[in-house]
């Protein structure tokens, strides 16, 4: 992610595409944070660490050991 | 890390399908009632309920924020256009409802109105830069998700003093429309109060937060866990969803916690409450007069309010009669209908003129998946 503080925008990333959307809804945004984004607007910072945590309680274990499953 | 990817993991969906198998009761049933039209569209992308245990069903809640919008508002924007030659803006998900009233409406006319798919408000705004001449309305449609960024839009445009851009505020509220259908009893056969639980939306509540739901689901004894959209999400949140029934609990869980939290984003949140205030009463398509169930602009904004500015009546009433069902238009052959969970460009997702309610299993046919 790439922000533009000037125009309260950010260039976000998703699959391979890019879009400008607005960061106004949000306190403050860094390059290399996830965000949720509806209708041109960052609604939501996406907490990586929730995320690994959620993923963790669905793997029923040491999400590690998930992430190696998907490799293999 | 591609969390899109992580969360569609075959894998753990397996996973998650037999643990859910181990935790059901097979003595009762489960009926779990999903808010969210989004929710919907993944539970059919994905074949979600394919993979659920035989007695856990997922039913169709209120609609998304198209199908819900009575004709009359419709009507009302698009005489707008027609009357005063403003350029309609119209977000990409309701284009198909307002192109397929307009040919309708204008089909002898010589001059119709003037729409225009939009992806965003922010593109609406540059298109009443571009034609200074031209009123521009932005056809404001969505729930708590899409209203906070209308709420950025209308204090830009009075700062810059955009005199020609202006709102058609049709914003919903998720949470009253939950509570009407309890209160309410059975609608179109289906009784909610049948429901075991209830499937909280994802992007509304990242907004709103998990916190309003919390007096629905004590007053309704109902369980509510705030669920995102990909598929181990929904199948996580079910699994909530059946402990919480197994164990007689009715609580506000958050499954959602990577972007939902408590109190939701307070800036927009305080956005919201700078511009818009709480309507005594809005129709929904299907629903009626719902209390409280939706917003309008303040006062302070009436330059930039629609309404206000070209006398739009607050309600659409007698402009078309429509039966309080839930047999909304979604999948009429005359277009009418529209919906955020129809899976190709033809057809909505699920017909809910199918009947509905008694024991039956599926109260909607699937007719696209």
């Amino acid at each position: 992610m790439e922000v533009h503080n000037e125009t309260g925008t950010a260039t976000v990333g998703f699959a391979g595409s890019k879009e400008q959307v607005s960061v106004e809804l949000l306190d403050s945004v860094s390059v290399g944070d996830y965000v949720l984004v509806d209708v041109g607007f960052a609604v939501a910072k996406i907490s990586t660490e929730e995320a690994d945590t959620t993923l963790a309680t669905i793997a029923g274990g040491d999400y590690a050991d998930a992430e190696e499953s998907l490799v293999a | 890390m591609n969390y899109g990817q992580q969360f569609r993991r075959q894998d753990l969906a397996e996973q998650l399908a037999d643990r859910l198998i181990d935790a059901v009761d097979p003595g009762r049933s489960y009926r779990f009632m999903e808010v969210c039209g989004a929710h919907t569209r993944a539970i059919l992308q994905f074949g979600i309920q394919s993979l659920m245990p035989e007695n856990v069903q997922f039913l169709r809640g209120p609609g998304c924020p198209i199908c819900v919008l009575p004709l009359g508002r419709i009507v009302q924007a698009l005489e707008l256009g027609r009357k005063h030659d403003a350029i309609v803006c119209v977000y990409g998900d309701a284009i198909r409802l307002v192109e397929a009233k307009r040919r309708g409406l204008f089909r002898s006319k010589p001059k119709g109105a003037d729409v225009r798919p939009v992806r965003s408000v922010q593109e609406a705004m540059q298109i009443a830069r571009d034609n200074p001449r031209r009123e521009v309305v932005f056809f404001a449609t969505g729930f708590e998700t899409t209203t906070a960024p209308t709420a950025v839009a209308l204090r830009r445009a009075e700062s810059e003093g955009l005199k020609n851009f202006s709102v058609f505020c049709n914003h919903l509220l998720t949470p009253a429309a939950i509570h009407f259908m309890m209160e309410s009893g059975a609608i179109g056969g289906l009784d909610p109060r049948s429901v075991d639980g209830f499937l909280g939306p994802a992007h509304a509540s990242a907004v709103i937060g998990s916190e309003p739901y919390a007096f629905f689901a004590e007053e309704y004894q109902r369980p509510v866990v705030v669920a995102g959209f990909e598929p181990l999400d929904v199948m996580q949140a079910a699994l909530m969803l059946v402990n919480q029934v197994n164990e007689g609990r009715y609580e506000v869980e958050n499954q959602y916690r990577r972007a939902v939290t408590e109190g939701g984003n307070s800036k927009a949140l305080a956005l919201v409450g700078d511009v818009f205030e709480l309507r005594r009463t809005f129709e929904w398509r299907g629903l009626g007069e719902v209390p409280y169930s939706a917003f309008r602009i303040k006062a302070a904004f009436a330059d930039f309010d629609a309404e206000a500015k070209f006398d739009i009546a607050e309600t659409a009433g007698g402009l078309a009669a429509e039966p309080k069902s839930l047999q909304i238009a979604c999948a009429q052959d005359d277009g009418d209908g529209s919906c955020l969970a129809f899976l190709d460009a033809e057809r909505c997702a699920y017909d809910r003129s199918a009947p509905m309610g008694g024991d039956a299993a599926v109260p909607w046919t699937i007719v696209a998946a």
